[in-house]
């Protein structure tokens, strides 16, 4: 049973409330898609080379898309980026860590983690290349979460970086969509804002 | 651009901020799908009917399924359910209702976006006037009101029954939802 229907069902009574955890990893799963586009968008706006001369490949293996979602968060060849980011989607949460090929990126926090905790709250954490805390903090909201990675992207990335991410995000959500197939009914599409904008 | 996406940028510092209105109604949609399934699972245990003399045709049109989403809304035929519920979105919220001949406090729960981005749930009685109202800041409030509301207007017996169907109508779920064709879209669910 969904832990949101579980949810439910607890307030009438019925039956117990569904484990705090398991609930807030299905609010965090709700804000992830925004922000696993995000990071995707960061590796296209730090591509350094033309992506017209890389093989299919390498683009297979090394291109944005790949790189972001890469669960072996493998390096990039040298001068393929000048940072590169990995989305690491987790039982208990995720994480986000930035690389460069002289494995000091520029950035002051390197490495962005949420953790849902037993209470069913989220422990975000930023890190410094040294693997030092720079913040930390326990949120009650999923969209808490959010927040502080747009905060976390505002304090790590400059104006013109941040244009190029702003770029290439509608391209990357379309291609996310076309590599959807339709649903056999349409269930699960209906109740998406974009279908109903008047 | 997804509103939720929008938003982040222009938290970092690039773009405009979304409407509120957009951002509250994407994350009203994260919470309807549970909303829908326990609706269903009330159709399902207010069902009255020999599923025997059920024709494939019947069942296409009066089924809980296409019952609970039918718009415009179809009214069963007598006999079929005690009660029946509704569940319909809209650009700016979300309604459940309920039909039929039970001396039920609150027909309705209904829920609108205001302008600020903020949840406005009203339940309504069978003459659609307000019973209760609040204004909630999360739609995982607005989840906590329909516990609610199901915990003041449905007696043990019902509930018991509604809780028995909802894992049967969540699996019928999964079953419509084709595979992707990449895993881009699984790995943030908490199941994988």
């Amino acid at each position: 049973m969904l832990a949101r229907t579980q949810f439910i069902l607890a307030h009438t009574g019925m039956i117990l409330q569904p484990d705090a955890m398991t609930l807030g990893r299905e609010r965090l799963g709700d804000v992830m898609p925004s922000i696993a586009i995000l990071t995707e968008a960061l590796n296209n706006a730090h591509l350094i080379i033309e992506p017209e001369n890389w093989t299919q490949e390498k683009h297979s293996l090394f291109g944005p898309a790949a790189l972001t979602h890469d669960i072996n968060m493998t390096q990039p060849p040298r001068g393929v980026y000048s940072t590169w980011f990995h989305f690491r989607n987790e039982t208990g949460g995720f994480t986000i860590h930035a690389g460069s090929d002289n494995d000091q990126p520029k950035l002051k926090e390197t490495t962005f983690m949420v953790d849902v905790n037993a209470k069913g709250s989220f422990d975000f954490l930023t890190q410094n290349s040294h693997y030092g805390t720079v913040r930390k903090e326990t949120l009650a909201d999923a969209n808490a979460v959010a927040v502080k990675f747009g905060e976390w992207m505002q304090r790590n990335f400059d104006i013109a970086t941040l244009r190029e991410v702003e770029a290439w995000v509608p391209k990357i959500e379309a291609s996310k969509q076309s590599i959807m197939p339709q649903p056999r009914s349409d269930w699960t599409g209906r109740f998406a804002p974009s279908k109903l904008t008047a | 651009m997804s509103a939720r996406t929008q938003f982040l940028l222009a938290l970092a510092g690039a773009g405009r901020a979304p409407e509120d209105r957009a951002m509250a109604r994407e994350q009203l949609a994260d919470i309807m799908p549970a909303v829908a399934i326990t609706v269903e699972a009330m159709n399902h245990a207010h069902f009255t009917a020999d599923t025997n003399d059920w024709t494939m045709e019947k069942s296409q049109k009066f089924g809980a399924a296409a019952l609970t989403l039918s718009s415009p809304r179809i009214q069963p035929e007598k006999g079929m359910y005690s009660d029946w519920f509704y569940f319909s979105a809209s650009p700016l919220g979300m309604t459940v209702s309920a039909c039929g001949g039970s001396n039920r406090a609150e027909d309705q729960f209904d829920v609108r976006i205001a302008p600020e981005g903020r949840y406005e749930v009203a339940t309504k009685d069978g003459k659609q006037h307000n019973v209760r109202t609040y204004t909630l800041d999360t739609a995982h409030q607005v989840l906590e009101q329909f516990g609610g509301w199901m915990r003041r207007n449905f007696d043990e017996q019902a509930m018991a029954r509604i809780q028995s169907f909802v894992p049967r109508v969540e699996e019928s779920k999964r079953s419509l939802m084709p595979q992707p064709k990449t895993n881009w879209f699984g790995p943030f669910t908490p199941n994988t």
